[in-house]
């Protein structure tokens, strides 16, 4: 298990994105994996940066597991309860002139990884995402 | 991210390399709404484009909306498995013209 606490801000995105690329590469995942759990962490962390403190500030943590053939990414923040799990997916079948602007973020998430659980726990939000190996 | 345009005629190519992302989406929403606007057809050249996320999808989206609103075309060429997955699992793929 390995994690990285960074200010929950998009400018850490970078740092993010080095301690996952570190991580997926120790783990020898494919190119393919790779890829989509970067656009999962991206998805999940831009929220968090953008929604969990505003419009204050927080750190938020980001931990990487594997263990028994599945692999677990636990978002962390100490900001206002939030379910994302509540979020209503948007209406991917309409028209181009009828679709919403954004809101796809979860919707990739939930489709890339195989389990989603949320949890609030001691004044913190956790967001644990699973995937079989 | 880069954006290397080129123009051809009444044609617009703006080919993108590395990654359209929550940084770097920004940065293609002016040259791509400008180019369909000052043309009826641009090409987004996907190439070199290694990975789209949701805010990479959201200007494609204002791309596609302007377009379709003003009877413009905008076309997207050389798309790779993964970002065609993608685009899959977001239903990108039925309103988007890919080539």
């Amino acid at each position: 298990m390995a994690q990285v606490t960074v200010k929950a801000a998009v400018d850490s995105l970078d740092a993010v994105n080095d301690f996952l690329s570190e991580e997926m590469e120790k783990a020898e995942l494919s190119m393919k994996l790779q890829t989509s759990l970067s656009l999962v962490v991206e998805e999940v962390f831009v929220n968090i940066a953008h929604y969990a403190y505003a419009p204050g500030e927080g750190d938020a943590t980001v931990e990487f597991a594997i263990s028994d053939g599945e692999l677990t990414l636990t978002f962390s923040d100490e900001g206002t309860a939030y379910n994302p799990l509540t979020h209503e997916d948007p209406d991917i079948t309409a028209k181009a002139e009828d679709r919403a602007i954004g809101g796809l973020g979860l919707l990739l998430v939930k489709k890339i990884m195989d389990g989603a659980e949320y949890r609030r726990e001691g004044g913190r939000n956790l967001f644990i995402l699973n995937k079989k190996l | 991210m880069t954006i290397d345009k080129k123009t051809q005629g009444d044609q617009v190519v703006l080919a993108l390399g590395g990654r359209l992302d929550t940084t770097t989406a920004p940065e293609l929403q002016g040259p791509l709404m400008d180019a369909l606007a000052d043309n009826p057809s641009v090409t987004l050249d996907f190439e070199a484009l290694d990975y789209v996320s949701s805010a990479g999808l959201r200007v494609l989206m204002m791309g596609q909306k302007y377009a379709t609103a003003n009877e413009k075309k905008m076309v997207i060429k050389n798309v790779s498995e993964e970002i065609n997955e993608v685009f899959e699992m977001t239903g990108f793929t039925d309103i988007l013209t890919i080539e």
